[in-house]
């Protein structure tokens, strides 16, 4: 062992810049730990999104407000494990670091977006605020507040991927004879996209997310309509 | 004929603008919950990519800056008095130091990692430039402290710049370029001890990046040009030493270039 450090020292010795570079060895492998460890924890979110998810597409079977009802109220439930999965990975990121990492939980976070959104439109046929799904996830509102937030773009991702959801779920609703509900869903999904026309989006993922939005909005409208033509608009519609 | 060619296209275009306005526009409701989260949304967004951009500014005039001073410096390989130049290039880096300060209070308060794409480019090139001069000055690397140092600003009143220790290992990884040019260039001027001396420092830089292993696709593409780099001087030294002695002074340029690109030729 002696020999072998003694060797080292000599190597070393011989190169300067190995020992120069020593710290950055450090910083390597201390950041390649923190990446390994938030991959463990962001499993485990990926795997409720998953569960979630899969209970909320019974909404699609049975569009029944009762049904709806309860299977928003399951994955509701289900939810609150997610806090504690957070907590869990807002404890394995360096303070002020967000953005070094935020790769790893990107696409779960828009996931856990688009499925807070969809629970609330069930619940009660409105657009999900920022600080609702924050205290939905349990975390914070704002980066300003120092700690772990659901990023605007990842929240409007979410957002998008809702649309997309809405569009099926219309769909499915003349199918199961529910004609009211796509008339509702045309009115929202057009003002989501009023409101994302309102934004000034770069030419990113978002700006190619959106830019499939107004397919979105043309398949609800081709179920209204459908729905039109056919004298199917319940009279309670037309009233309002 | 160009001209109304281009009127016509004009007058074209306002009669489709015309036609589109008669379209009935979708009223928007200011008072709707959506509409006002998405002039937040829109606030937040604009500001951000407002800061991105400008950060992308400031990065391009650290990079062009640092560039000339590069370029200045290469003057400085096998010319006979160093010193005026690399005072003149003290005083650029002076300049730069604004550009810095200006990043880093445009950071302030920020995460710097959410604009790193921004103005990573500027500081890499900033610590190559800073880089080769500490080389010509001392003939050693430059620590990631002696970098550091050069980023804290918060004595004169701004904002400390964090240093992404990336940032600094790409920098190094550039500099290993500019250190072939020099190599060559003062071979060419007839400096019988700077290319030897290139070479044991880029072979020095070649074993540390080697320790590194498979860290990020910029770290391992910057070591295969850095391979390219040191084999250029490796030839060049080679050639230096068998053949310097024989050829004369004004024929040595060209041999070395053409054995370069003779490397050049096989890498590719």
């Amino acid at each position: 062992m002696e020999a072998e450090a003694k060797e080292k020292e000599e190597a070393e010795e011989g190169k300067p810049l190995i020992s120069l570079f020593a710290s950055f060895q450090d910083y390597l492998s201390n950041d390649q730990e923190i990446r390994e460890e938030i991959k463990t924890v962001t499993r485990d979110l990926e795997k409720s999104a998953r569960e979630v998810l899969a209970v909320l597409q019974a909404v699609h079977q049975s569009p029944s407000p009762e049904a709806v009802k309860k299977t928003c109220a399951k994955s509701r439930q289900m939810l609150t494990v997610v806090k504690s999965q957070y907590a869990n990975l807002v404890e394995k990121i360096p303070a002020g670091q967000y953005y070094r990492f935020c790769d790893h939980w990107r696409f779960v976070s828009q996931r856990f977006a688009y499925l807070g959104a969809f629970i609330v439109y069930l619940e009660s046929d409105r657009l999900i605020t920022r600080p609702e799904l924050a205290e939905m996830l349990g975390v914070q509102v704002e980066r300003s507040s120092d700690g772990f937030h659901i990023d605007l773009d990842d929240f409007l991702t979410g957002l998008l991927l809702l649309a997309n959801e809405l569009s099926r779920f219309a769909v499915n609703s003349v199918t199961s004879a529910d004609y009211g509900r796509p008339y509702k869903i045309a009115a929202f999904v057009a003002e989501l996209d009023a409101g994302f026309r309102l934004l000034n989006l770069k030419n990113d993922s978002l700006r190619k997310k959106f830019d499939g939005l107004k397919y979105d909005l043309k398949k609800i409208e081709e179920v209204v309509y459908d729905l039109t033509i056919r004298g199917l608009k319940p009279a309670m519609e037309e009233a309002s | 004929m160009a001209a109304v060619g281009k009127q016509r296209r004009g007058e074209k275009r306002s009669r489709k603008q015309a036609s589109e306005s008669n379209f009935p526009k979708t009223q928007i409701d200011e008072n709707s919950p959506i509409i006002k989260s998405f002039r937040k949304h829109q606030q937040e967004l604009d500001s951000r990519h407002d800061k991105h951009e400008r950060l992308v500014k400031c990065s391009r005039d650290v990079t062009i800056a640092s560039k000339r001073i590069i370029f200045l410096l290469q003057r400085a390989g096998g010319a006979d008095d160093q010193e005026p130049i690399l005072k003149e290039a003290d005083e650029k880096f002076l300049e730069v130091k604004e550009l810095l300060k200006t990043i880093a209070s445009e950071l302030g308060g920020e995460d710097s990692y959410l604009f790193s794409r921004a103005y990573s480019p500027g500081l890499q090139e900033y610590i190559e430039a800073l880089s080769l001069s500490h080389f010509l000055k001392n003939k050693t690397l430059i620590s990631y402290e002696q970098v550091k140092a050069t980023f804290e600003f918060s004595k004169e009143g701004g904002k400390d710049l964090e240093l992404n220790p990336f940032d600094y290992i790409l920098g190094v990884a550039d500099l290993t370029g500019e250190l072939m040019r020099l190599c060559i260039n003062s071979a060419a001027n007839g400096d019988k001890e700077t290319p030897f001396e290139v070479c044991r420092f880029l072979r020095d830089i070649h074993d540390a990046f080697l320790s590194f292993g498979n860290v990020s696709r910029d770290v391992s593409s910057k070591l295969r040009v850095l391979k390219a780099s040191m084999n250029k001087v490796e030839v060049a030294c080679y050639t230096l030493k068998v053949r310097g002695s024989e050829i004369p002074q004004f024929a040595l340029a060209e041999a070395l270039n053409t054995d370069i690109i003779s490397t050049q030729d096989r890498d590719n």
